[in-house]
């Protein structure tokens, strides 16, 4: 048997069925703008035409990158398509969805005391960790962070929550890419043809 | 438990590496030789091999294209190919059952 021959099972199915999640470097651009736009609107008090301008170059990147990022994990990783997903999923999104708009808007009408957005962010992270049946540690953590958030949310207001939650989605991002390469290793190029029987 | 019981195994599915290239794409819609060679670390030459045994077992379908000027080999899973990997599992739960219950004495 060739020592490079991967056959533990258990680690293919998770690796195939996560793979589009995994590639973690895809959301970065996104989140970036999603930063760089408060940023933008502090510029835009003094310098209206220039903060526009940025703006418009900042989504232009953004787009860009992304489809770059998007043709790399293509060219390097391969390409799958993932089965359709079972009714169940997709009715626990809904709600999920739904749940978080209800957070939002009692948030944002009511201003509780716990900020049920945070919790609903906590438990979004705490969703995909259970999912991925504890191999995305990491998201365990970022929901830790955001349940010790729920009392603070309000209080730092808006500009910080966007920076909060980019850097909690970049970070977890870039462990789902730093997860693909260990479960998806660069091919040896002097592989032997292994006994094919 | 006869012995013959324990030959019966599909051998075709049986292999390690069709059995990792069955498996994973069990786990998707399709998918292309590079994503299959990199997820099982078989070498091009060892796939091409196996995925062509399987093809000619009618387990699975190879589609080729030419996306822009480079060629793209996408794979998936027939009917008959998830057929026989659900059936492959059941003949090796059996064996596993039979075992347990050998070693027990019963």
């Amino acid at each position: 048997m060739g020592t490079n021959i991967q056959f533990d099972l258990q680690r293919l199915i998770f690796t195939t069925s996560n793979s589009g999640f995994l590639r973690g470097l895809i959301c970065l651009p996104t989140w970036l703008f999603f930063i760089t736009c408060p940023l933008l609107g502090h510029l835009s008090m003094r310098h209206s035409k220039l903060a526009g301008f940025g703006l418009l170059v900042a989504f232009a990147v953004a787009v860009v990158s992304t489809k770059q990022l998007h043709d790399f994990y293509n060219r390097h990783y391969g390409k799958v398509t993932a089965s359709e997903g079972s009714p169940l999923i997709i009715i626990g999104i809904g709600v999920w969805a739904i749940a978080a708009f209800g957070c939002f808007v009692i948030d944002g009408k009511y201003h509780p005391q716990f900020s049920l957005a945070a919790f609903w962010f906590a438990s979004f992270f705490w969703g995909i960790f259970m999912h991925s049946a504890g191999h995305r540690w990491y998201y365990l953590v970022a929901s830790i962070c955001f349940v010790l958030l729920v009392p603070y949310w309000r209080e730092l207001g808006e500009t910080w929550q966007r920076v909060i939650l980019a850097v909690a989605f970049i970070a977890t991002g870039v462990m789902d890419h730093l997860l693909l390469t260990r479960l998806l290793p660069p091919i040896a190029k002097d592989q032997v043809l292994s006994a094919i029987p | 438990m006869p012995f013959h019981s324990l030959l019966q195994p599909d051998k075709l599915i049986h292999e390690p590496a069709r059995l990792a290239i069955l498996t994973v794409l069990s786990s998707c819609a399709t998918a292309d030789f590079l994503f299959l060679q990199r997820v099982t670390g078989l070498t091009k030459g060892n796939l091409s091999v196996q995925l062509s045994k399987l093809e000619e077992a009618n387990l699975l379908t190879i589609t080729k294209q030419f996306v822009g000027k480079k060629p793209s080999t996408t794979v998936s899973l027939t009917e008959r190919g998830c057929q026989a990997l659900a059936d492959y599992w059941r003949t090796m739960d059996q064996i596993r059952k039979h075992a347990k219950l050998a070693r027990n004495g019963k």
